[in-house]
């Protein structure tokens, strides 16, 4: 009965907490694009040239409230194939940050930009590097690569 | 009552800030990627060799020339060179060449150049050397007479990887 009493004024509490007395920005981390790249060459004697691709874009907005962001990415489900490595680096958000790239992407999350700090709607370019050594031999594959907006210590 | 009731609020709130993710966003992005056959090889230098003296009563003194060297790189698996040349030598002269093999791969040793294509490296594999001596030889026999200077342009290739 009492539990049944405070449920209307706690959802009231939780309704009213989260309507913003001010237009604030919606945190937000959004790409778009899917890159590819393909080797196909090398220096003689030298290991395959590795291709990048700088076609895709992410938009980030965080709120005041937030605090300081990071921008972690990873891929899954399975690690690059042997002998391979897929690296990004990521141009920093016009509020400014810290980077980390490139930033070689594994089954763990990794930082790419630290520190973001309030900004609404910042575009930057994503740049993917693939390499690989000639021991990979010949391969083809994709990868999710999971980008994650993460509080700051 | 209402007492109790903000401290049930109250709960709830703390229940719902603390079980708030550090997670504020999450997106994907599908990455493709590829690496395709590669078989590139590269030979420097530029030879050249004179016979000028024999023993007496042997045929001509051979000469050599050890200052070309090549290059490979393949992801590819018993990839073999290679070597020809565009028109075959000069009656009573004998060309020939010899590679050093890259790690794992295996030399044919000197082998005399013409126009039919003769093998000269076996069983390169997935690798990348540099700076692999070439060494040319030039053999003629007393019946070769005396030859102006010509060149052969000698053509490498690299096949059979897979």
């Amino acid at each position: 009965m009492k539990i049944t009493r405070a449920l209307p004024i706690v959802l009231g509490l939780l309704l009213s907490s989260s309507r913003p007395a001010t237009a604030q920005p919606t945190t937000v981390l959004k790409v778009s694009g899917s890159p590819t790249m393909t080797i196909n060459t090398a220096v003689p004697g030298t290991q395959p040239t590795a291709v990048t691709d700088a076609s895709t874009t992410y938009t980030v907005s965080v709120k005041q409230t937030d605090g300081l962001q990071h921008i972690t990415a990873q891929i899954g489900v399975l690690p690059m194939p042997a002998n391979t490595t897929l690296s990004i680096t990521m141009a920093l958000p016009s509020a400014g940050g810290t980077g980390f790239g490139p930033v070689t992407l594994s089954l763990t999350p990794q930082i790419v930009i630290g520190n973001i700090p309030k900004v609404s709607g910042s575009s930057g370019s994503i740049t993917y590097t693939f390499s690989a050594t000639a021991a990979a031999g010949v391969v083809s594959g994709q990868r999710f690569v999971t980008f994650t907006l993460v509080a700051g210590a | 009552m209402l007492i109790k009731s903000a401290r049930h609020a109250a709960a709830a709130l703390a229940l719902v800030l603390f079980t708030i993710p550090a997670v504020q966003a999450q997106t994907t992005q599908t990455a493709t990627f590829a690496v395709n056959a590669i078989n590139q090889i590269a030979f420097t230098g530029a030879p050249s060799m004179t016979i000028t003296t024999a023993v007496a009563g042997s045929a001509p003194t051979s000469v050599t020339d050890a200052t070309s060297t090549w290059a490979v790189t393949t992801n590819q698996t018993g990839a073999k060179i290679t070597a020809s040349i565009a028109s075959n030598m000069p009656t009573g002269l004998t060309l020939s060449a010899t590679l050093a093999a890259p790690a794992g791969a295996t030399s044919a040793g000197i082998k005399a150049l013409s126009t039919v294509a003769v093998d000269m490296v076996t069983g390169i594999t997935k690798l990348a050397q540099s700076a692999m001596l070439v060494t040319y030889q030039l053999d003629a026999t007393p019946a070769a007479g005396v030859i102006a200077t010509a060149t052969r342009v000698v053509t490498y290739t690299i096949t059979g990887g897979v």
